[in-house]
Protein backbone atom coordinates (compact mmCIF):
# COMPACT_ATOMS: atom_id res chain seq x y z
CA UNK A 1 0.00 0.00 0.00
CA UNK A 2 2.88 2.61 1.04
CA UNK A 3 3.97 1.67 -2.15
CA UNK A 4 1.20 2.45 -4.30
CA UNK A 5 1.09 5.51 -2.22
CA UNK A 6 4.81 6.74 -3.14
CA UNK A 7 3.73 5.98 -7.15
CA UNK A 8 0.72 7.33 -7.22
CA UNK A 9 2.06 10.71 -5.62
CA UNK A 10 5.08 10.69 -7.72
CA UNK A 11 2.44 10.48 -10.73
CA UNK A 12 0.84 13.48 -9.91
CA UNK A 13 3.60 15.42 -9.24
CA UNK A 14 5.23 14.40 -12.94
CA UNK A 15 1.54 15.17 -14.33
CA UNK A 16 1.58 18.29 -12.47
CA UNK A 17 5.14 19.20 -13.44
CA UNK A 18 3.94 18.66 -17.32
CA UNK A 19 1.10 20.97 -16.76
CA UNK A 20 2.99 23.57 -15.69
CA UNK A 21 5.57 23.51 -18.32
CA UNK A 22 2.24 23.64 -21.06
CA UNK A 23 0.74 26.59 -19.08
CA UNK A 24 3.05 28.96 -19.86
CA UNK A 25 1.48 29.60 -23.35
CA UNK A 26 -2.41 29.18 -22.70
CA UNK A 27 -3.71 27.39 -26.02
CA UNK A 28 -7.11 28.40 -25.32
CA UNK A 29 -6.22 32.15 -26.26
CA UNK A 30 -3.45 31.34 -28.54
CA UNK A 31 -5.19 29.00 -30.87
CA UNK A 32 -8.29 32.05 -31.68
CA UNK A 33 -6.98 34.47 -34.89
CA UNK A 34 -5.95 37.25 -33.63
CA UNK A 35 -6.49 40.65 -34.60
CA UNK A 36 -4.84 41.93 -38.02
CA UNK A 37 -3.83 45.45 -39.18
CA UNK A 38 -3.32 46.29 -42.89
CA UNK A 39 0.73 47.81 -42.28
CA UNK A 40 2.17 48.54 -46.19
CA UNK A 41 6.26 49.07 -46.46
CA UNK A 42 8.15 49.72 -48.46
CA UNK A 43 10.78 46.96 -50.31
CA UNK A 44 13.67 46.68 -48.49
CA UNK A 45 15.96 46.22 -51.39
CA UNK A 46 18.58 43.69 -51.61
CA UNK A 47 19.49 42.31 -48.16
CA UNK A 48 22.78 40.72 -46.61
CA UNK A 49 21.00 37.28 -46.31
CA UNK A 50 21.35 35.77 -49.97
CA UNK A 51 17.95 36.65 -50.88
CA UNK A 52 18.70 39.05 -53.50
CA UNK A 53 18.07 36.46 -56.40
CA UNK A 54 14.58 35.89 -55.45
CA UNK A 55 13.31 39.12 -54.66
CA UNK A 56 10.78 40.60 -56.79
CA UNK A 57 11.04 43.76 -58.85
CA UNK A 58 8.91 46.58 -58.03
CA UNK A 59 6.35 45.89 -60.80
CA UNK A 60 5.77 42.72 -59.71
CA UNK A 61 5.44 43.16 -55.93
CA UNK A 62 2.65 46.30 -56.81
CA UNK A 63 1.10 43.45 -59.12
CA UNK A 64 0.80 41.29 -56.38
CA UNK A 65 -0.53 43.69 -54.07
CA UNK A 66 -3.21 43.83 -56.75
CA UNK A 67 -4.14 40.25 -56.22
CA UNK A 68 -4.22 41.18 -53.10
CA UNK A 69 -1.52 37.97 -52.56
CA UNK A 70 1.54 38.99 -50.48
CA UNK A 71 1.11 41.63 -47.26
CA UNK A 72 2.69 42.86 -44.87
CA UNK A 73 1.04 42.78 -41.76
CA UNK A 74 0.74 43.89 -38.14
CA UNK A 75 -0.88 40.95 -36.18
CA UNK A 76 -1.40 41.42 -32.25
CA UNK A 77 0.84 39.34 -29.65
CA UNK A 78 -0.05 39.01 -26.08
CA UNK A 79 0.51 42.06 -23.92
CA UNK A 80 4.03 43.05 -22.73
CA UNK A 81 3.61 44.91 -19.26
CA UNK A 82 0.53 46.01 -19.28
CA UNK A 83 0.25 47.01 -22.99
CA UNK A 84 -0.60 45.85 -26.15
CA UNK A 85 1.91 44.46 -28.79
CA UNK A 86 2.66 43.96 -32.34
CA UNK A 87 3.72 41.69 -34.53
CA UNK A 88 5.54 42.16 -37.95
CA UNK A 89 5.07 39.92 -40.56
CA UNK A 90 4.47 38.87 -44.55
CA UNK A 91 2.27 36.65 -45.19
CA UNK A 92 1.29 34.94 -48.99
CA UNK A 93 -1.47 33.29 -49.41
CA UNK A 94 -1.70 32.00 -53.56
CA UNK A 95 -4.97 32.21 -55.18
CA UNK A 96 -6.52 28.65 -55.47
CA UNK A 97 -10.08 27.64 -57.55
CA UNK A 98 -12.97 27.77 -55.00
CA UNK A 99 -13.56 24.75 -52.85
CA UNK A 100 -9.32 24.33 -53.10
CA UNK A 101 -7.09 24.30 -50.30
CA UNK A 102 -3.09 24.79 -50.53
CA UNK A 103 -1.16 23.40 -47.03
CA UNK A 104 0.40 26.49 -45.27
CA UNK A 105 3.44 26.65 -43.25
CA UNK A 106 5.02 29.49 -40.66
CA UNK A 107 8.44 30.13 -40.68
CA UNK A 108 10.46 31.52 -38.24
CA UNK A 109 13.55 33.59 -38.61
CA UNK A 110 17.25 33.42 -36.93
CA UNK A 111 19.16 35.78 -34.68
CA UNK A 112 19.52 38.78 -36.62
CA UNK A 113 16.96 38.08 -38.98
CA UNK A 114 13.38 38.99 -39.49
CA UNK A 115 10.53 38.74 -41.36
CA UNK A 116 12.00 37.54 -45.03
CA UNK A 117 9.49 38.67 -47.59
CA UNK A 118 11.44 36.20 -50.36
CA UNK A 119 11.01 33.89 -47.80
CA UNK A 120 7.36 33.57 -48.23
CA UNK A 121 8.00 33.90 -52.16
CA UNK A 122 10.39 30.80 -52.31
CA UNK A 123 7.32 28.61 -50.20
CA UNK A 124 4.10 30.25 -52.51
CA UNK A 125 5.94 29.02 -55.33
CA UNK A 126 6.09 25.79 -54.26
CA UNK A 127 2.23 25.92 -54.02
CA UNK A 128 2.24 27.06 -50.15
CA UNK A 129 -0.24 29.23 -47.91
CA UNK A 130 2.88 30.99 -45.91
CA UNK A 131 3.50 33.29 -43.28
CA UNK A 132 6.99 34.73 -41.97
CA UNK A 133 6.06 36.89 -38.87
CA UNK A 134 9.16 39.24 -36.76
CA UNK A 135 10.16 37.70 -33.42
CA UNK A 136 11.33 40.24 -31.91
CA UNK A 137 9.26 43.56 -32.24
CA UNK A 138 10.59 44.91 -35.53
CA UNK A 139 9.26 45.21 -38.59
CA UNK A 140 12.31 45.37 -41.56
CA UNK A 141 15.00 43.10 -42.82
CA UNK A 142 18.07 44.43 -43.93
CA UNK A 143 19.25 45.42 -40.21
CA UNK A 144 20.59 43.46 -37.18
CA UNK A 145 16.93 42.71 -35.48
CA UNK A 146 15.66 45.58 -37.58
CA UNK A 147 14.01 48.60 -36.83
CA UNK A 148 11.96 48.16 -33.54
CA UNK A 149 7.82 49.26 -34.27
CA UNK A 150 6.93 51.37 -30.85
CA UNK A 151 4.28 48.57 -29.88
CA UNK A 152 6.81 45.83 -30.66
CA UNK A 153 8.24 43.24 -27.94
CA UNK A 154 11.27 45.26 -26.80
CA UNK A 155 13.34 42.39 -26.40
CA UNK A 156 16.36 40.29 -28.20
CA UNK A 157 17.17 36.72 -28.97
CA UNK A 158 17.80 34.59 -25.74
CA UNK A 159 16.84 37.83 -23.58
CA UNK A 160 19.50 36.31 -20.74
CA UNK A 161 19.34 39.06 -18.53
CA UNK A 162 15.63 39.25 -18.13
CA UNK A 163 15.10 36.19 -16.88
CA UNK A 164 14.34 37.13 -13.25
CA UNK A 165 11.38 39.21 -14.95
CA UNK A 166 7.85 37.99 -14.96
CA UNK A 167 7.52 34.96 -17.53
CA UNK A 168 5.06 37.12 -19.68
CA UNK A 169 7.09 39.87 -20.13
CA UNK A 170 10.12 37.75 -21.11
CA UNK A 171 11.34 36.96 -24.86
CA UNK A 172 11.05 33.50 -25.11
CA UNK A 173 7.08 33.69 -24.05
CA UNK A 174 6.43 36.20 -26.69
CA UNK A 175 8.52 34.58 -29.28
CA UNK A 176 7.01 31.35 -28.75
CA UNK A 177 3.35 32.64 -28.66
CA UNK A 178 3.37 34.56 -31.72
CA UNK A 179 4.92 32.06 -33.58
CA UNK A 180 1.84 29.69 -32.12
CA UNK A 181 -0.18 33.12 -33.24
CA UNK A 182 1.11 33.32 -36.79
CA UNK A 183 -0.86 29.88 -37.14
CA UNK A 184 -3.62 30.52 -35.82
CA UNK A 185 -4.18 33.05 -38.55
CA UNK A 186 -2.64 31.57 -41.74
CA UNK A 187 -5.15 28.45 -40.81
CA UNK A 188 -8.25 31.02 -40.27
CA UNK A 189 -7.94 31.72 -44.52
CA UNK A 190 -10.34 29.44 -46.18
CA UNK A 191 -7.39 28.49 -49.15
CA UNK A 192 -5.41 27.31 -46.25
CA UNK A 193 -5.85 23.59 -45.40
CA UNK A 194 -5.33 23.84 -41.58
CA UNK A 195 -4.70 20.06 -41.08
CA UNK A 196 -1.50 20.70 -43.25
CA UNK A 197 0.15 23.46 -42.00
CA UNK A 198 3.70 22.73 -40.75
CA UNK A 199 6.92 24.84 -39.26
CA UNK A 200 10.65 25.35 -39.60
CA UNK A 201 12.60 27.99 -38.48
CA UNK A 202 16.70 28.64 -38.86
CA UNK A 203 18.58 28.93 -35.91
CA UNK A 204 17.07 30.65 -33.01
CA UNK A 205 13.81 30.31 -35.37
CA UNK A 206 14.96 26.85 -35.09
CA UNK A 207 15.31 26.59 -31.74
CA UNK A 208 11.43 28.52 -31.49
CA UNK A 209 10.38 26.27 -33.95
CA UNK A 210 11.17 22.96 -31.80
CA UNK A 211 8.98 24.64 -28.47
CA UNK A 212 6.18 25.57 -30.49
CA UNK A 213 5.53 22.70 -32.34
CA UNK A 214 6.11 21.51 -28.75
CA UNK A 215 3.56 23.45 -26.89
CA UNK A 216 1.09 23.41 -30.47
CA UNK A 217 -0.39 20.07 -31.20
CA UNK A 218 -2.06 21.77 -34.59
CA UNK A 219 1.20 21.40 -36.41
CA UNK A 220 1.15 18.54 -38.64
CA UNK A 221 5.58 18.71 -38.87
CA UNK A 222 8.57 20.69 -37.67
CA UNK A 223 11.53 21.00 -39.55
CA UNK A 224 14.15 22.96 -37.13
CA UNK A 225 17.23 24.13 -38.88
CA UNK A 226 20.12 24.49 -37.16
CA UNK A 227 18.44 25.14 -33.86
CA UNK A 228 17.76 22.25 -31.24
CA UNK A 229 17.74 22.15 -27.42
CA UNK A 230 20.33 21.55 -24.75
CA UNK A 231 21.79 25.35 -25.16
CA UNK A 232 24.44 24.37 -22.66
CA UNK A 233 25.90 21.35 -23.95
CA UNK A 234 25.44 22.97 -27.47
CA UNK A 235 25.75 26.51 -28.16
CA UNK A 236 29.44 28.06 -27.40
CA UNK A 237 30.20 31.14 -25.65
CA UNK A 238 30.28 33.36 -28.95
CA UNK A 239 26.45 32.70 -29.34
CA UNK A 240 24.86 32.51 -25.84
CA UNK A 241 27.74 34.20 -24.15
CA UNK A 242 25.51 36.74 -22.25
CA UNK A 243 23.98 33.47 -20.77
CA UNK A 244 27.10 32.37 -19.17
CA UNK A 245 27.15 36.47 -17.55
CA UNK A 246 24.25 35.53 -15.33
CA UNK A 247 24.62 33.43 -11.94
CA UNK A 248 24.09 30.23 -11.92
CA UNK A 249 20.98 29.85 -10.95
CA UNK A 250 19.76 32.69 -13.19
CA UNK A 251 21.76 29.98 -15.45
CA UNK A 252 19.52 26.59 -14.01
CA UNK A 253 16.25 29.21 -14.33
CA UNK A 254 16.80 30.21 -17.53
CA UNK A 255 17.60 26.50 -18.71
CA UNK A 256 14.46 25.15 -16.93
CA UNK A 257 11.93 27.81 -18.70
CA UNK A 258 13.30 28.81 -22.22
CA UNK A 259 15.62 25.50 -23.16
CA UNK A 260 13.63 23.47 -26.25
CA UNK A 261 14.38 20.32 -23.87
CA UNK A 262 12.33 20.70 -21.07
CA UNK A 263 9.49 20.81 -24.19
CA UNK A 264 11.04 18.74 -26.62
CA UNK A 265 10.52 15.84 -24.84
CA UNK A 266 6.15 15.90 -24.28
CA UNK A 267 5.98 16.88 -28.54
CA UNK A 268 4.05 14.69 -30.02
CA UNK A 269 4.36 16.46 -33.50
CA UNK A 270 6.63 14.71 -36.14
CA UNK A 271 10.17 16.29 -36.14
CA UNK A 272 12.78 16.56 -38.47
CA UNK A 273 16.02 18.29 -37.76
CA UNK A 274 18.66 19.67 -40.21
CA UNK A 275 22.12 20.12 -39.06
CA UNK A 276 25.23 21.17 -39.88
CA UNK A 277 27.98 19.05 -38.53
CA UNK A 278 30.19 21.87 -38.17
CA UNK A 279 27.92 24.48 -36.62
CA UNK A 280 29.59 27.20 -34.21
CA UNK A 281 25.87 28.25 -32.62
CA UNK A 282 24.66 24.25 -32.10
CA UNK A 283 27.41 21.77 -32.21
CA UNK A 284 26.00 17.75 -32.83
CA UNK A 285 26.62 16.43 -28.89
CA UNK A 286 23.42 18.88 -28.35
CA UNK A 287 21.65 18.11 -31.52
CA UNK A 288 21.80 14.28 -30.33
CA UNK A 289 20.49 14.97 -26.99
CA UNK A 290 17.54 16.51 -28.57
CA UNK A 291 16.80 14.01 -30.88
CA UNK A 292 17.12 11.58 -28.28
CA UNK A 293 14.69 13.02 -25.66
CA UNK A 294 12.12 13.50 -28.28
CA UNK A 295 9.56 10.65 -27.26
CA UNK A 296 8.32 9.96 -30.75
CA UNK A 297 9.19 7.27 -33.41
CA UNK A 298 8.53 9.87 -36.20
CA UNK A 299 11.70 12.37 -36.02
CA UNK A 300 14.85 12.34 -37.90
CA UNK A 301 18.32 14.42 -38.12
CA UNK A 302 19.95 15.31 -41.57
CA UNK A 303 23.60 16.19 -40.70
CA UNK A 304 24.75 18.33 -43.69
CA UNK A 305 28.56 17.87 -43.70
CA UNK A 306 30.00 21.48 -42.96
CA UNK A 307 26.81 23.25 -43.97
CA UNK A 308 27.50 26.85 -43.52
CA UNK A 309 25.05 28.63 -40.40
CA UNK A 310 23.24 31.06 -42.24
CA UNK A 311 20.12 32.39 -43.74
CA UNK A 312 19.40 32.32 -47.17
CA UNK A 313 20.11 29.61 -49.56
CA UNK A 314 22.04 27.58 -46.77
CA UNK A 315 19.61 27.39 -44.37
CA UNK A 316 16.37 28.00 -45.94
CA UNK A 317 16.79 26.03 -49.37
CA UNK A 318 18.00 22.35 -47.71
CA UNK A 319 16.27 19.82 -50.20
CA UNK A 320 15.26 18.10 -47.36
CA UNK A 321 13.32 20.93 -45.55
CA UNK A 322 11.14 20.68 -49.55
CA UNK A 323 11.10 17.23 -49.16
CA UNK A 324 9.46 16.11 -45.67
CA UNK A 325 7.19 19.70 -46.57
CA UNK A 326 5.54 17.75 -49.40
CA UNK A 327 5.88 14.27 -47.87
CA UNK A 328 3.62 15.36 -45.11
CA UNK A 329 1.05 17.56 -47.02
CA UNK A 330 1.06 16.14 -50.64
CA UNK A 331 1.03 12.61 -49.81
CA UNK B 1 12.62 10.26 -48.04
CA UNK B 2 15.54 7.64 -47.52
CA UNK B 3 15.42 5.95 -43.78
CA UNK B 4 17.48 4.06 -41.59
CA UNK B 5 15.51 1.27 -40.89
CA UNK B 6 18.11 -0.42 -38.22
CA UNK B 7 21.26 1.21 -36.23
CA UNK B 8 22.44 -0.81 -33.16
CA UNK B 9 26.39 -0.28 -32.15
CA UNK B 10 27.41 -3.20 -30.01
CA UNK B 11 31.26 -4.92 -29.36
CA UNK B 12 33.07 -1.30 -31.57
CA UNK B 13 30.81 -2.36 -34.40
CA UNK B 14 28.10 -1.02 -35.98
CA UNK B 15 25.42 -2.58 -37.48
CA UNK B 16 22.63 -1.00 -39.85
CA UNK B 17 20.03 -1.35 -42.25
CA UNK B 18 19.07 1.57 -44.82
CA UNK B 19 15.52 2.07 -47.03
CA UNK B 20 15.16 0.23 -50.39
CA UNK B 21 15.33 4.00 -51.91
CA UNK B 22 18.98 4.77 -50.05
CA UNK B 23 21.52 4.74 -53.04
CA UNK B 24 24.66 5.10 -50.82
CA UNK B 25 25.63 4.76 -46.96
CA UNK B 26 27.85 7.16 -45.89
CA UNK B 27 29.78 6.99 -42.19
CA UNK B 28 31.02 10.23 -40.42
CA UNK B 29 33.56 9.57 -37.43
CA UNK B 30 34.93 12.13 -34.86
CA UNK B 31 37.84 11.92 -33.05
CA UNK B 32 36.66 14.43 -30.79
CA UNK B 33 34.65 14.08 -27.71
CA UNK B 34 32.52 17.50 -28.64
CA UNK B 35 33.10 18.14 -32.55
CA UNK B 36 32.38 21.71 -32.68
CA UNK B 37 32.31 24.18 -35.92
CA UNK B 38 33.67 26.99 -36.29
CA UNK B 39 33.44 30.38 -38.80
CA UNK B 40 36.56 29.93 -40.86
CA UNK B 41 34.73 26.24 -42.43
CA UNK B 42 38.23 25.35 -43.94
CA UNK B 43 39.64 24.21 -40.21
CA UNK B 44 36.62 21.61 -39.54
CA UNK B 45 37.85 18.72 -41.98
CA UNK B 46 39.58 17.65 -38.94
CA UNK B 47 36.47 17.48 -37.19
CA UNK B 48 34.25 14.60 -39.39
CA UNK B 49 35.94 12.24 -41.42
CA UNK B 50 33.85 10.29 -43.75
CA UNK B 51 34.17 7.00 -46.18
CA UNK B 52 30.99 5.18 -47.76
CA UNK B 53 30.02 1.86 -46.38
CA UNK B 54 29.01 -1.06 -48.88
CA UNK B 55 26.37 -1.88 -48.00
CA UNK B 56 25.00 -5.60 -49.13
CA UNK B 57 21.15 -6.69 -49.15
CA UNK B 58 20.65 -2.66 -48.04
CA UNK B 59 22.81 -3.59 -44.49
CA UNK B 60 26.50 -3.38 -43.54
CA UNK B 61 28.34 -3.87 -40.38
CA UNK B 62 31.33 -2.03 -39.88
CA UNK B 63 33.91 -1.38 -36.79
CA UNK B 64 34.31 1.66 -35.21
CA UNK B 65 38.35 2.43 -34.92
CA UNK B 66 39.02 3.19 -31.06
CA UNK B 67 39.94 6.38 -31.41
CA UNK B 68 36.64 7.70 -32.61
CA UNK B 69 34.50 9.40 -30.02
CA UNK B 70 31.44 10.97 -32.41
CA UNK B 71 29.96 8.72 -35.57
CA UNK B 72 26.90 8.20 -37.57
CA UNK B 73 25.83 7.24 -40.58
CA UNK B 74 23.81 8.78 -43.47
CA UNK B 75 21.57 7.15 -45.95
CA UNK B 76 21.85 9.39 -49.02
CA UNK B 77 19.31 9.21 -52.10
CA UNK B 78 19.60 9.44 -55.63
CA UNK B 79 18.31 12.45 -55.26
CA UNK B 80 20.86 13.38 -52.64
CA UNK B 81 18.40 13.60 -49.93
CA UNK B 82 20.77 12.95 -46.70
CA UNK B 83 18.87 11.32 -43.54
CA UNK B 84 20.97 10.00 -39.96
CA UNK B 85 19.32 8.60 -36.94
CA UNK B 86 21.26 8.14 -33.97
CA UNK B 87 24.27 9.97 -33.26
CA UNK B 88 26.70 7.71 -31.58
CA UNK B 89 29.23 8.43 -28.73
CA UNK B 90 31.73 6.68 -27.01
Amino acid sequence: MKYILIIITLLLCFASYCQAKQNIWDMKVLDKTPTVYDYDVPLYGPDSWGYTGILKSEADREKDKENNYIKSILYRGPDYKGRETRVFAYIGVPDVPKGKKVPGIVLVHGGGGGAFEAWVRLWNARGYAAIAMDTVGSESINQYGGKKMELGVPTYWGDFANINEPITDQWGYHAVANVILANSLLRSYPQVDKDNIGITGISWGGYLTCIASSVDNRFKYAIPIYGCGFLDVCSNPATIGSLYTQSQDDINKWLSLWDPSVYLKERVVPIHWIVSNADAAYAILGVKLSYECVPIKNKSVTIRDLLVHDHGNNGESQPETFAWADYYTKK
Amino acid sequence: MPKIIYQSFKNDTLTFKVSKNTKKAVLYTSRYESPKGYNDHNKDRDQFQFIEIPLKNLSATVKIPDDVRVFYVNAVTDEGLEISSNIFTK
